[in-house]
């Protein structure tokens, strides 16, 4: 007879008993696994008793009687699979239908021990089958159904199921169908047709299929039964090996020594080895367990060396840059990212990328993400915006802050309870989802970082304050000394001019000269006049927040004012002043009073340094979503490497001791601080010597844009736009002032 | 005007990703909130909403020129609306003030059979198949996240159809979930709604019907419609029974075997074993049992409207339904406060949110719409109950009470609302069918008319006696009257059985619109009963 035949069934017990052992050291107490258990059993026994009985060849006697424990053992193969089924699908079904297959399994059980299922085994040609009886239906009864409904159970609990879930239920459902085919096959030679039996091979198929399906996805607890297995297996191979070698050595050197002897000193020698060979066994198991555990060692290590790396630094960008690498390196991910509040703390901020992004983000610390990291200790997921009750609710500019961060995985940064930021991660490398053991580590890591980023963050504002600190101590400097200078030229002049009126009194003097002394006084008082309220001015605005008025304002009607202020002195110089206004544009939300101080300002300028006789053009345009008024004069330009110089206060340009313009320096700077109120820029765009100035005044639209009536086409296609984006109006605008003034 | 076309139209909405794994956290995980998280998600969404609507002419108007960033601000700075304050601007063909969106107008009817038109953005849509679909969920569930629903579910809807809100439903959920109608939403909507309904339970013979959607009253009159036909003679079964195919007839015979067994008779539940069913309508609660007798299960309610979309939903286990804090911003006007403002519309009446209602407390709902649809502070006109105890949710429990226009106002003495009506009649046990109740003044006296339809033979006495006394036990109000002024205002006027049918065909004749083809139930005019009566003639 075939060896294999006989030896296939073996196999089969073999994998069932191994099965059970990782079955149930994975979690004894779990009832999915007590009756999975409880089916490789039964399995175990059917393979066990078909070796045995196909073993038992030629002798018919003693092959029936094993063959009857192999029929009463087959019911409950199918009985014990379907319940674990019914279990594993979640399918409630009416106890007694499950009460119904046991009762009729012990039934077909006791008939098949009683020989009243198969009368004895007749012979063919692979070797012996049953001889089946009527009552062997019961037996069929027992063990066909259970597999149908199970199978049944399974159709419908994949409709319902994730993903994984649905795979690991299709795997089972095979691994039946498979089983039922090969069982059926065993039966057919009892009823006369003579086929080779593959029941055996269906449920060794079975056996390894169901159970893939069902360790697919807890593959921590095999690779330690494999690590704990291989662990043993190294330490006993050196273990006997030791002993052999020292039993083989003293069998050499002593030939004639005694069983007993060598035993003791066979045993003597392990002992003694194994105090030296210690240090060996050690490294043999953190180099097994470094094997099985390498994910979880590394991340050990990283937190270890994350720790280690953190407690010396106070560099923030070092700081913030290791936690960055650290987390990147262990989760395998494609970007790291690191937010913090910004300086204003009302907002964030990225402070660290490993793409290289940076900047202010649109997503206050006052919103529900903060709310739920604040709250939270655990990470969250992009998905968990779709689907987590709180996170629902999120903003749709807090929504869309994640999507362009592209962070699959936002974990808070928590310092002494407090939010102090959070890390943001992208997809792995790998593929896949963040697993336990990598949502462990980056919360520890998260952990861990916080209070260092706070600290090296504390400092790294504290290093900025005294920055500050400096350069205002050299700005005042600066102020004193330009103050005393701007101060002591108007009152010499005053303090000369008054001398010569007190000695021209006396009427030696003509009346054109009193006249140029008396303008000479006028002229005096007003330098001081205007030194003193644009220093005043810029004080206050350092020292103090401005409120902005708001309100719908055109920019053209606040250029017209500024030209109609200075038109006396441009028609002294002859100047022309050509202004172009694009007629389509909106009103603005300004603060009316300050915008147009800034734009007479930059006319005034214009006018200062332009020649006489020369143009000076002003165009109000659109720009995307700004306005912007351009200011061109014909004077002697800016250079280079002032265009940013002239807006810092008291500045005025290398040629103001030889120029005939006179000024306190600080008109730009309060112009730009007054811009940068309304969100606004104020820049110089082009600036050569030849060709004069342009300043560029940039003031973004507000929504209130679209209130205006007259403006009826031009939003028209805004709108629509609109309509398929979610919150237009939110998410584009530059700033909620409109809201909150 | 807008034509009928562009008012039908149905708005497409994004596909949900459908994940049975996450659905029920998603749809149902907001009544695991705690009234503070509910809180900060209402605050959070109603920041939003004031910077959606704050740019539009009508959001500038009804914000009173104030951009409030807080719900404090919001409460403080904004009086409370009704339907007048909107009416010039809630027109579809003149949409300019509205924020800038795409809307779909859905209207239901108010006060003296006027449309109050109400725009729905896409987002608002959404948000409200969503939370439909968690009521589907709860209503279908054995246990907390037993998912047993989704895309190829089939579910029955006998509900209104468009441009009520409950007629977009079927086009929005086949959309959004996948989950198919019995009946072609298309199909059905063309449909009498009688018609509809008989063609829904025929076609559900042939087929699984995982979920009905119905008014409660439908429901109760299939159910006895059903056990009706199996009791009569063989021809008149013939006669009445519905079309019936061949897979109708081995689901019947499926059924009969199934009732056999438990020992019982057959019921519409053996037939139409369906997995949940969601009553729809201020019945639901009044007529539960008797759906439960019928179908096997009892329904469970959705608090929703057309003005709010669908605000709230019962759990499986709950007496009461909870707020979904992504629908609306929710306040409570508490009854006292309510009847001041109702004398003077300048009174600054005090709301209630969530963390502060008192339960045992009645309110009358107000909200304040989010995802750029328009309503501030708006009064529903609902009464809702806070209920004593709930079922150890995070949430407070409510029960829905009524319309506040829907009040009988027994001579300032107490005002009935409709529930109480319907379980003083349900309570008598009388076979009355249809009713509806008015307040009529006679001679001086106040008088509680009910026009109620007698199914069989009873006595008006003994109705009017039965009535009276199941009054007495609902209301203390009512009790007083007679106890304390010795009025007894109930008068009833029974009509025989057949007479709203008869309302019903003769109104259909006149090819008048839905609401209009049944009088209502509290407060018909005199033109309506009076046709009524002259029908039962």
């Amino acid at each position: 007879m075939n060896e294999i035949y006989i030896f296939l069934p073996m196999v089969q017990f073999v994998i069932s008993v191994l099965l059970v052992s990782v079955v149930l050291l994975s979690a004894p107490g779990d009832k999915l696994n007590r009756l999975f258990t409880a089916f490789l059993i039964a399995l175990g026994t059917w393979g066990i008793t078909i070796f045995l009985m196909r073993d038992a060849f030629p002798d018919a006697e003693r092959a029936y009687t094993i063959e009857k424990i192999a029929l009463a053992s087959i019911p409950f193969t199918s009985i014990f699979f379907y319940h674990f089924t019914s279990v594993f699908a979640g399918v409630k079904r009416n106890k007694s239908v499950l009460i119904s297959f046991y009762m009729l399994g012990v039934v077909a059980a006791a008939l098949s021990l009683l020989g009243l299922t198969a009368s004895g085994m007749v012979e063919k040609f692979y070797g012996f089958a049953p001889e089946i009886t009527t009552l062997f239906l019961l037996v069929l009864l027992a063990s066909y159904p259970p597999v149908f409904l199970a199978i049944w159970d399974i159709r419908k609990a994949v409709r319902n199921a994730g993903t994984q879930r649905a795979n690991q239920l299709r795997l089972l459902r095979l691994g039946a169908i498979v089983s039922l085919l090969g069982a059926t096959s065993d039966f057919i030679p009892s009823l006369g047709l003579n086929i080779y039996p593959m029941g055996v091979l269906g449920n060794i198929g079975f056996a390894l299929i169901t159970t893939w399906a069902l360790t697919r996805y807890r593959l921590m607890e095999l690779r330690m039964v494999a690590r704990k297995g291989l662990a043993y297996t190294a330490i006993s191979t050196l273990t006997l090996g030791i002993y052999g070698i020292a039993v083989g050595v003293l069998w050499l050197i002593v030939p004639e020594l005694s069983t007993a002897a060598a035993v003791l000193a066979g045993v003597a020698t392990i002992f003694i080895t194994g105090l030296f060979i210690q240090p060996l066994l050690q490294k043999a198991q953190t180099t097994v367990d470094r094997l099985f555990f390498r994910e979880r060692f590394d991340m050990l290590n990283a937190l270890a060396q994350l720790n280690s790396d953190l407690r010396d630094i106070t560099d923030f960008d070092a700081v913030v840059s290791k936690l960055g690498e650290n987390v990147r390196r262990i989760l395998r991910t494609d970007w790291v990212g690191v937010v913090l509040p910004d300086s204003s703390e009302q907002a964030f901020e990225v402070y660290y990328d490993t793409r290289g992004l940076t900047g202010r983000l649109t997503l206050g610390l006052d919103g529900l993400l903060a709310r739920r990291l604040s709250s939270a200790d655990r990470p969250f997921f992009r998905s968990d915006l779709a689907t987590d009750p709180y996170l629902q609710a999120a903003s749709e500019l807090e929504r869309s802050t994640i999507n362009d961060l592209q962070a699959e995985m936002v974990v808070p940064l928590k310092a002494g309870g407090e939010l102090t930021g959070f890390l943001y991660m992208g997809p792995k490398l790998v593929g896949g989802d963040y697993n336990s053991a990598e949502l462990d580590f980056v919360s520890a890591a998260a952990d861990q970082s916080a209070m260092a980023i706070n600290n090296a963050r504390a400092f790294a504002i504290e290093a900025k304050r005294r920055e500050e600190l400096e350069r205002l101590d050299s700005l005042k400097s600066i102020l004193l000394q330009t103050v005393s200078h701007e101060l002591k030229s108007p009152i010499t002049a005053i303090k000369l001019s008054t001398e010569l009126l007190d000695h021209v009194s006396n009427g030696s003097a003509s009346e054109e000269q009193r006249e140029r002394l008396i303008t000479t006084l006028k002229y005096g008082i007003q330098r001081l006049e205007r030194l003193t309220s644009e220093s005043l001015d810029y004080a206050a605005m350092q020292s103090a927040h401005l409120e902005l008025n708001l309100q719908p304002t055109r920019l053209h009607n606040l250029v017209e004012d500024a030209v109609e202020l200075l038109r006396p002195s441009i028609s002294a110089r002859e100047q022309i002043i050509d202004i172009a206004v694009d007629e389509n544009l909106h009103p603005l939300m300004v603060d009316e009073q300050r915008i147009e101080r800034v734009i007479a300002n930059l006319v005034s300028n214009a006018h200062k340094y332009s020649p006489k006789g020369g143009l000076i053009r002003i165009e109000i345009m659109r720009d995307e979503e700004d306005q912007v008024i351009r200011v061109i004069d014909q004077g002697p330009g800016i250079n280079e490497d002032e265009v940013e110089a002239v807006f810092s206060p008291y500045y005025r340009g290398k040629l103001a001791d030889t120029s005939p313009v006179q000024g306190s320096g600080l008109g730009l700077s309060i112009a730009r601080y007054l811009t940068e109120l309304h969100e606004g820029t104020l820049t110089i765009a082009a600036a050569s010597e030849e060709s004069g100035s342009t300043f560029v005044l940039r003031l973004p639209a507000s929504s209130l844009d679209l209130l205006d009536d007259e403006s009826s086409e031009a939003p028209a296609e805004a709108n629509e736009q609109m309509n398929e984006s979610l919150w237009p109006q939110a998410i584009t605008q530059p700033s909620d002032k409109a809201f909150t003034n | 005007m807008v034509s009928a076309a562009e008012l039908n139209s149905h708005m497409q909405v994004p596909i949900a990703n459908w994940d049975p794994d996450t659905a029920w956290e998603r749809f149902t995980g907001f009544r695991n909130l705690s009234v503070d998280e509910f809180c900060e998600i209402q605050e959070q969404l109603l920041v939003e909403q004031i910077k959606t609507i704050g740019a539009s002419k009508m959001g500038m108007r009804l914000l009173r020129m104030t951009k409030p960033e807080s719900v404090e601000d919001f409460r403080q700075s904004i009086p409370i609306t009704t339907y007048a304050d909107y009416t010039k601007h809630l027109d579809p063909s003149a949409r300019e003030d509205l924020p800038s969106f795409e809307y779909m107008w859905a209207h239901t009817t108010g006060a003296q059979a006027r449309y109050k038109y109400v725009p729905y953005t896409r987002r608002a849509y959404t948000r409200m198949l969503d939370n439909l679909m968690g009521a589907f969920l709860l209503s279908t569930a054995r246990e907390s996240g037993d998912v047993r629903i989704g895309p190829g579910s089939s579910i029955m809807y006998n509900v209104p159809p468009r441009p009520y809100l409950s007629g977009f439903v079927a086009f929005g959920m086949e959309r959004r979930f996948g989950l198919k109608g019995v009946l072609e939403p298309a199909v059905a909507e063309h449909m009498e709604f009688k018609t509809k309904i008989r063609t829904n339970f025929e076609k559900a013979m042939g087929r699984k019907v995982d979920l009905i959607i119905s008014m409660t009253s439908v429901l109760v009159s299939a159910g006895e419609q059903f056990t009706e036909s199996l009791s009569r003679n063989k021809k008149k079964t013939r006669e009445s029974r519905t079309k019936v195919d061949w897979r109708g007839k081995i689901r019947l015979a499926v059924a009969a075997v199934k009732a056999a067994v438990r020992g019982r008779k057959l019921r519409a539940g053996d037939v139409w074993d369906t997995k949940g069913i969601i009553g729809w309508g201020v019945d639901t609660p009044v007529f539960r049992d008797r759906v439960e007798g019928h179908w096997g299960m009892a329904p469970r309610e959705i608090y929703a409207c057309t003005e709010g979309g669908v605000m709230g939903v019962q759990g499986r286990n709950s007496d009461g339904m909870v707020f979904n804090p992504y629908m609306n911003f929710v306040e409570f006007l508490p009854a006292s406060e309510g009847a001041k403002l109702d004398k003077d519309r300048s009174y600054d009446a005090k709301t209630h949110l969530m963390s502060e209602v008192v339960p045992g407390e009645t309110y009358e709902v107000v909200i304040s719409s989010y995802y750029g649809m328009p309503f501030v502070r708006y009064r529903l006109g609902h009464q809702i109950r806070f209920l004593e105890s709930t079922t150890g949710h995070g949430l407070p429990e409510f029960e829905f009470l009524g319309r506040s226009d829907d009040r009988l106002d027994i001579a300032g003495f107490t005002r009935i609302d409709e529930k109480t009506m319907w379980q003083a009649v349900e309570e008598t046990g009388l076979p009355i069918g249809s009713w509806t109740a008015r307040t009529e003044n006679r001679d001086g006296k106040p008088i509680l008319h009910l026009y109620a339809e007698a199914e069989s033979a009873i006595t008006q006495g003994d109705a009017e006696n039965k009535i009276h006394m199941a009054l007495r036990e609902e209301d203390d109000f009512y009790r007083d009257l007679e106890d304390m002024l010795g009025i007894r205002p109930l008068e009833i006027t029974l009509l025989p059985s057949g007479t709203w049918d008869r309302y019903y065909d003769s109104r259909l004749k006149l090819g008048l619109q839905l609401h209009d083809l049944v009088p209502p139930r509290m407060n018909s005019s005199e033109s309506e009963v009076s046709e009524l009566v002259k029908l039962a003639e």
